[in-house]
């Protein structure tokens, strides 16, 4: 099997991105499952049988439909992870000044892969990360987080899946679901002490800068992200503040378990194609489209080069090589 | 169609429906420059792909429906527009107050959220006067967010809030019974009590009319929520389907509720959490 591999020159990195693809469609074959069984379990409380079926079919064909685009949009991470997909290298990262990631505080608790994550975005050169997530989880964890992409370590390099990596600097701000609403809250109390406190009532509404300002003094500051990414089962912001939500994109990555480099490149790549498109045209949503098309071409180029010219060169190699021992 | 929907109503209704779904409308202005139309002809477009959707919700049995017709980042348009867009808005307020209108057909009480004063006086009064010609209706609510973006509700709130514990503190004060707990004498610290929390300011939130939103839909594949429920989407479902807000149908509907039914249990366990 070795041999098989070295002599198809097949990197060890790809290798390592081969297993992760595999693994990542077996996570998704058990996640559909679990949902199938949540779907039974509610298809047979009582009701109509006929009206039942048809419930589950309608929603079997959607689980169908959506494990297809997954493993269509796995493979496409691995075209991108493996540089065989190029056009997403030409990434303009100035337009990204500040990234929030949105993670399920129940997959938050796997570290090792935050850190992974992490390490992705400073490798696409992000310089900053708000990290959320509703319980606080890592929050709790601010210590190893912090400690591991901070300034101290920028010489550091280390071998990781075959890749040798700079560790990089990040800044992080850790934010949790009660920076939200009892943010808010306090704030509210702030501007209160403020400007009713000497016992007279302001005329004036209070103003966005000045609900900023409150926000700042009590702790709960922070820049507005231009990109939100969540990391979980639904596309859902699980509470993010909502004073710096207003005009951030948002877009959904599926569960911490699945993630991809190649779908965080393609991801932010999109982000910054849309961006630019704001500022030359009104259609960005045609732009967008556009993108998938051409991925969808690109990805069919490759499959048919792979499978009908690549493979067969090197199945043939293989075979020289097995004849001549 | 009534047919196509009220059967697919009658399958969906087998798993959990959502009780309150929003919308932004998205895509009007594209869709009458794709199809060559006329400036005001996208919006038009765009009300009735909103009545149709709007029926679609009530009969799949979701009772509230909220729409964000106008944002207040929207008056920074060109004034000609701003103004065509009123003049619409006001027409389809009056519309909507027949007699033979969607509204009545399905008992729809209808709340409008929003800075109103910002608002010119006759659109307004018309507001006003839907509000009060609905107010018996019960099966059903509809909240169109006019003049509105989520950072003012929360400001109005707040100021609503800080308000309200200055009048609770006068009125004790001059009952002899504040004991400078409320107010701080002088350039004394520290001894005021925090006293507003999360509940007093969603009790002020333009939005209180109906429960926090199990699904927001924007069309034409913007991601954003553009200062739209910010505070009241914490555990709500977005789906962004990449068509203009005219050409929205039932199978779009559809779909979001059967990502909603997919999602439920999580969706539910993450509410409860917070």
């Amino acid at each position: 099997m070795v041999e098989l591999l070295v002599v198809l020159h097949i990197p060890i990195h790809q290798l390592h991105l081969m297993q992760d693809f595999l693994k990542m469609q077996l996570n998704r074959i058990l996640k559909y499952g679990n949902e199938t069984q949540e779907l039974l379990k509610w298809a047979s409380r009582s009701g109509n049988l006929g009206l039942r079926v048809l419930w589950l079919i309608l929603h079997f064909a959607v689980t169908i439909w959506y494990f297809l685009l997954g493993v269509v949009q796995s493979f496409e991470s691995f075209l991108i992870a493996c540089d065989i997909l190029t056009k997403y290298e030409a990434l303009d990262i100035s337009k990204v000044r500040y990234l929030a990631m949105v993670i399920d505080s129940e997959e938050a608790q796997e570290l090792s892969k935050v850190f992974e994550l992490l390490q992705w975005v400073a490798d696409i050169g992000v310089k900053s990360v708000c990290l959320y997530d509703p319980e606080g989880v890592l929050k709790k964890n601010k210590e190893p987080i912090t400690q591991r992409f901070s300034s101290a370590n920028l010489s550091e390099e280390a071998a990781v899946n075959g890749r040798l990596v700079t560790r990089r600097n990040l800044t992080l701000e850790f934010v949790s679901f009660e920076d939200g609403k009892e943010a808010v809250a306090k704030a509210a109390n702030y501007l209160f002490v403020k400007h009713y406190a000497n016992g007279t009532k302001e005329k004036s509404d209070f103003t966005e800068p000045q609900m900023a300002e409150a926000l700042g003094a009590i702790g709960s500051g922070g820049a507005e992200p231009d990109l939100l990414l969540i990391y979980g089962p639904t596309r859902c912001h699980l509470g993010f503040p909502a004073w710096r939500l207003r005009y951030t994109e948002i877009v959904h990555m599926g569960p911490l378990k699945s993630m991809s480099y190649g779908s965080l490149v393609k991801a932010i790549f999109k982000y910054t194609m849309v961006h630019q498109n704001y500022v030359t045209s009104s259609c960005g949503t045609s732009m967008m489209r556009k993108i998938d098309l051409t991925d969808a071409a690109s990805i069919v180029c490759i499959l048919l080069r792979m499978f009908f010219f690549d493979c067969r060169t090197k199945v043939k190699r293989y075979l020289l090589a097995c004849m001549s021992n | 169609m009534d047919e196509d929907s009220s059967s697919i109503s009658r399958v969906l209704s087998v798993g959990p429906v959502p009780d309150h779904i929003a919308f932004i409308m998205d895509g009007n202005r594209r869709y009458a420059k794709k199809r060559n139309l006329l400036d005001g002809a996208g919006h038009r477009s765009g009300y009735l792909a909103l009545m149709n959707m709007l029926k679609y919700c009530y009969e799949l049995g979701v009772k509230y429906a909220t729409i964000y017709a106008f944002s207040i980042d929207n008056f920074r348009r060109r004034p000609e527009e701003v103004q065509s867009t009123m003049q619409l808005i006001l027409e389809k307020i009056e519309d909507l107050i027949k007699e033979e209108s969607m509204v009545n057909q399905y008992g729809v009480r209808i709340y409008f959220l929003g800075s109103l004063k910002l608002l010119s006086k006759p659109v307004r009064l018309a507001a006003e006067r839907a509000m009060v010609a609905t107010s018996g209706n019960s099966k059903s609510v509809l909240s169109i967010c006019l003049a509105y973006t989520s950072s003012d509700e929360i400001l109005h709130a707040v100021q609503e809030c800080c308000g309200e514990k200055w009048d609770e503190g006068s009125a004790l004060e001059s009952k002899g019974a504040g004991n400078g707990l409320v107010f701080l004498k002088g350039n004394e610290n520290g001894k005021i009590k925090p006293s507003i929390v999360v509940k007093d300011l969603e009790k002020h939130m333009y939005a209180a009319v109906a429960p926090d939103p199990d699904i927001i839909i924007r069309t034409s594949g913007e991601t954003r929520l553009s200062n739209f429920l910010l505070w009241q989407s914490a555990n709500c479902l977005l789906y962004a389907p990449p068509i203009l807000w005219p050409e929205i149908g039932l199978w779009h509907l559809i779909w979001a509720v059967l990502d909603f039914q997919r999602n439920f249990s999580y969706l539910k366990e993450k509410t409860k959490l917070s």
